[in-house]
């Protein structure tokens, strides 16, 4: 069992989503970082689509009742077992009594943390995904002094990733692609050239529903809203006040705000990372060009290597150094909570 | 049957585009092909989703199972293969949903009969003497886009939105009007009230309201 003293920002229950429902205006719902959330999974040994806490912003503390294998996945930073730091994105074994710190973090904003052989919670509609906005799925929301059950706890696992697949397609870039839709890019070319040289901000108004975008210029427009139609996950909507929204996994599953193009679904681990404050601009990009992305990324995802580490702990003064030694090949190391990457070599 | 255009909307998703009304006979239509999609793709393994709006069908799909032009294709063919106009006629589903109207249970029936200056047993007698045709769900789970509101009882949403409408709620907001499945922060005239659960996630299906049926509500006297 696991006891929450403190559940942060905002955490939930989340899988990869609920989906085939949108007939009944319930939408997708699943974790916003997915390649993060399966990579929490696969660390401790887990199905990838196994219930996972979501944990946005950090803050969260638990204790544990009993051992078992942890994962936490995310930013490239930390997380603390009692007060000894390990690298986010790898698997450790805790023990009884042991408590679980998931700090904010400067590299992003969402946070994965899976036990080996998962939570047992109840299925709400096919899905452990907690949906925000409607109060169907509300034993899915954490909140502070809950316990939760495990279902087959198992101490096996230790185990890490090398950074490289998270630097290559999960940080945060200034570069958002998004593909247009037809009719936008053939009738409305002033919109979409005022969209691609803009610089935008992800402002402070971010939540699972979706994130809305701040610029100098706001891109008033006359299209006038659209009849009530069908929205996705990475949908770009323009509001009449000329501040676009990017739509998230929360979102209604219909919209009636001009919709101008939607951005594919392997840059939205990128987004739901980026902080509030960070600039970015638009980058046109086509289905042709995403689907080689999304398909070389993919095989990339799958090789992603998962390997058995040592962790060493040494106090040095006041300050605690962690370092990580994987069986082949990279060395992790973390010394008064600065992160640092050594090479081989 | 008129031409249906079909739209890629990013990288996994299509929007085939019946027209640029709301308009009874061509939901009708759209919820027609989404019943034929439905029985012959839903089980594909590239189909995430298959959704009815007012005026269009939503495809979800997964693009690392299929290519937009190939998905584009397949639907075509299909599209090729039904005959709308053959189709017999089908009788329409009418959900009854009992109503405590005014008072209460509906703040802004008053001020919407003195604001109209029609009397408030007329208001609820115009608004339960139809049927009306749910064109979607959307919104949040279970909630009906309804259509054909009478234009005599049309009334502008509230300038604020209030923070809390109770669930059952149901509401007026220029010609539409809607019931509320759940406690939700809302800018629709709530006229009245039904104790039915619209939409209970231990049913099966959990929505009490579906897609392409009629609503009629009547009036709950109890």
């Amino acid at each position: 069992m696991i006891n929450i003293i403190s559940s942060g920002l905002f955490s939930s229950f989340q899988d990869l989503g609920r989906f085939g429902k949108k007939s009944l205006g319930v939408s997708q719902s699943g974790s916003l970082d997915k390649y993060s959330f399966m990579i929490s999974n696969i660390l401790c040994g887990n199905k990838i689509n196994e219930g996972a806490i979501e944990i946005i912003g950090g803050g969260f503390l638990c204790e544990f009742l009993n051992s078992v294998s942890i994962s936490v996945s995310g930013p490239i930073g930390y997380y603390l077992i009692n007060n000894k730091c390990v690298p986010i994105n790898s698997s450790i074994k805790v023990n009884k009594n042991d408590v679980l710190t998931i700090p904010s973090n400067e590299n992003g904003n969402v946070f994965y943390f899976s036990i080996a052989g998962g939570f047992d919670i109840e299925e709400i509609i096919g899905s452990y995904s907690y949906h925000q906005p409607s109060n169907i799925t509300d034993k899915l929301k954490i909140s502070s002094g809950q316990n939760y059950l495990m279902k087959k706890p198992n101490s096996e696992f230790q185990k890490m990733i090398s950074p490289s697949f998270y630097q290559k397609y999960l940080k945060p870039v200034n570069d958002i692609s998004i593909i247009f839709d037809q009719k936008i890019e053939e009738k409305n070319k002033k919109i979409v050239n005022k969209l691609l040289s803009n610089e935008f901000t992800i402002s402070d108004q971010l939540s699972r529903q979706g994130i809305k975008l701040n610029c100098k210029e706001k891109l008033v427009h006359s299209i006038g809203n659209e009849i009530s139609s069908g929205v996705s996950l990475g949908t770009v909507q323009l509001p009449p006040n000329g501040e676009p929204i990017i739509l998230l996994n929360d979102s209604q599953t219909t919209g009636g705000y001009t919709k101008l193009g939607k951005i594919p679904d392997f840059e939205i681990s990128r987004i739901v990372q980026s902080k509030t404050l960070r600039k970015i601009k638009f980058k046109k990009t086509d289905i042709y060009k995403s689907n080689e992305v999304m398909k070389t990324m993919d095989s990339e995802f799958h090789s992603i290597k998962f390997s058995d580490y040592f962790l060493f702990i040494h106090k040095i003064k006041d300050s605690f150094i962690s370092v990580q030694i994987s069986e082949n090949d990279s060395i992790i190391a973390i010394s008064s909570e600065q992160l640092i990457n050594i090479n081989k070599e | 049957m008129k031409k249906i255009s079909i739209d890629f909307h990013g990288d996994s998703t299509l929007i085939l585009s019946f027209g640029e009304i709301i308009d009874e006979k061509l939901n009708i239509e759209v919820h027609r092909c989404t019943d034929f999609l439905n029985s012959k793709i839903l089980n594909y393994s590239y189909i995430i989703d298959i959704y009815p709006t007012y005026n269009s069908i939503v495809i979800d799909y997964d693009p690392q199972k299929i290519f937009y032009e190939d998905i584009k294709k397949e639907i075509e063919i299909l599209l090729s293969e039904i005959d709308i106009s053959n189709d017999e006629i089908i009788t329409p589903k009418i959900i009854n949903i009992p109503v405590k109207y005014g008072g209460d249970h509906g703040p802004d029936l008053e001020r919407m009969s003195q604001s109209l200056n029609i009397s408030q047993d007329e208001i609820i007698k115009i608004h339960s003497s139809k049927n009306y045709r749910v064109y979607m769900l959307g919104f949040m789970p279970g909630f009906p886009y309804l259509g054909g509101l009478d234009k005599k009882i049309s009334f502008p949403r509230l300038n604020k939105p209030r923070l809390s409408v109770p669930s059952g709620s149901v509401g007026i907001a220029g010609d539409q009007t809607g019931v509320y499945p759940f406690k939700s922060p809302g800018g629709w005239n709530i006229i009245g009230k039904t104790k039915l659960k619209l939409f209970d996630k231990s049913n099966d299906p959990p929505n009490l309201i579906s897609t392409g049926s009629y609503i009629k509500f009547t009036i709950d006297n109890d």
